[in-house]
């Protein structure tokens, strides 16, 4: 059983109709290189290149990077749709504002 | 379980937590990228130390001169007594990076605290927005301690030498010369890809557990001394941009307390651009 946060939704990540399927940006592996962005600022290009009502689902083992997802959404009004913890990972969806 | 060589330079996330308002000490969250990280939470009364901006000489490449750290420990309120315990983003590298440069302007009590950021928040230990403010010190530092770092010419002098080993805690792909630089910046790379010839490959993590805490002393022992890294041989670390190397060069000086071991700061990103340096690549050798 996954453990849930709080969510802007509440639709425990499933699309609405005629929803596009989230794109997914997997982190796991990040911080390999010196220099490599953080994995928030993957998520930040990430989310720039979405269009307007598009989802962006965030996936990581990591719970510094859940962490960072959560606070800069919550700090740029991008609302998190889903969030939860199953099998180790954090999934978090994001929906860009039509 | 066998202690560390110097365990006085490592401290856990608890303690760390016993400390948060001890006047005596200053904990610093050392990042790369403050906005993805010190700007969206930190360890309360916590300090900042931006890699880029307060580490490093901004202008020439260089890390910060003795008056910058000067004044950046009198900012901060430090004295020569001041306990400083250091984390930070990305894998707690830039910390390491930090632990050097302070060792080597001669602060005297210096710690980081095992497994950094990423071990902190995964605890759920408390975070805080808030930027401590410090009534300033006047802080004075010793000389730089040449005795720490290797520049291009200490390294170049010490290939094929057996009384020296060359450690490369880059990415075996980094290594083998797959790849000069990270995918996404391909601009920062070096002209020519590959290692210092004689180089051995010990990539970074594999001295660290899952929770990014270090691994045991006997554990480290095995690690550097089954392929010749040894307390009898003087070692020098590298990497791309000298970070990675900090947290390898920290573990083999203070956890294995080998004597004789320096940062190469300038790595790949000074060593893969320089002409006619000699050069090892998978097949090919220059």
């Amino acid at each position: 059983m996954g453990q849930r946060r709080g969510l802007a939704g509440g639709e425990g990540g499933r699309h609405r109709l005629n929803q596009a399927p989230a794109v997914v940006l997997d982190l796991s592996g990040a911080e390999e290189f010196c220099s490599d962005p953080t994995p928030l600022e993957r998520v930040r290009r990430a989310y720039a290149n979405l269009e307007p009502g598009s989802r962006l689902e965030v996936r990581t083992p990591v719970a510094e990077h859940a962490f960072a997802v959560r606070a800069w959404s919550g700090k740029s009004g991008i609302d998190v749709i889903t969030d939860v913890k199953e099998d180790g990972v954090t999934r978090l969806v994001l929906e860009r504002r039509a | 379980m066998a202690e560390y060589a110097h365990p006085e330079v490592l401290v856990t996330t608890d303690w760390a937590a016993e400390h948060l308002k001890d006047p005596n000490v200053r904990i610093l969250e050392v990042d790369y990228d403050p906005s993805s990280a010190y700007a969206l939470g930190h360890i309360p009364g916590a300090a900042l130390v931006d890699w880029k901006q307060d580490i490093n000489d901004t202008v020439l490449r260089d890390i910060l001169s003795k008056d910058k750290f000067e004044k950046l420990m009198s900012s901060i309120g430090a004295n020569a007594d001041t306990t400083l315990a250091l984390y930070g983003d990305m894998r707690n590298w830039f910390a390491a990076f930090a632990f050097w440069t302070f060792k080597i302007y001669g602060h005297q009590d210096v710690r980081l605290i095992n497994g950094g950021r990423r071990k902190w928040i995964e605890e759920g230990k408390p975070t805080t927005e808030e930027v401590p403010t410090f009534t300033a010190s006047a802080y004075k530092a010793t000389d730089a301690n040449r005795d720490l770092r290797s520049f291009l010419s200490d390294v170049r002098n010490v290939i094929g030498r057996d009384d020296f080993r060359l450690v490369d805690v880059r990415s075996p792909a980094e290594y083998k010369g797959e790849i000069s630089a990270p995918p996404e910046y391909a601009n920062e790379g070096a002209q020519r890809s590959g290692h210092i010839p004689g180089a051995i490959n010990i990539p970074w993590a594999q001295a660290i557990q899952d929770d990014d805490t270090f691994k045991s002393v006997e554990q480290l022992r095995e690690l550097y001394g089954n392929v010749g890294i040894v307390p009898e041989r003087s070692v020098i670390t590298y990497c791309r941009i000298g970070e990675r190397s900090s947290h390898t060069w920290f573990v083999l000086k203070y956890l294995l307390g080998y004597p004789v071991v320096t940062n190469y700061d300038g790595s790949w990103s000074e060593w893969g651009n320089g002409v006619g340096l000699p050069v090892e690549r998978e097949g090919a050798t220059a």
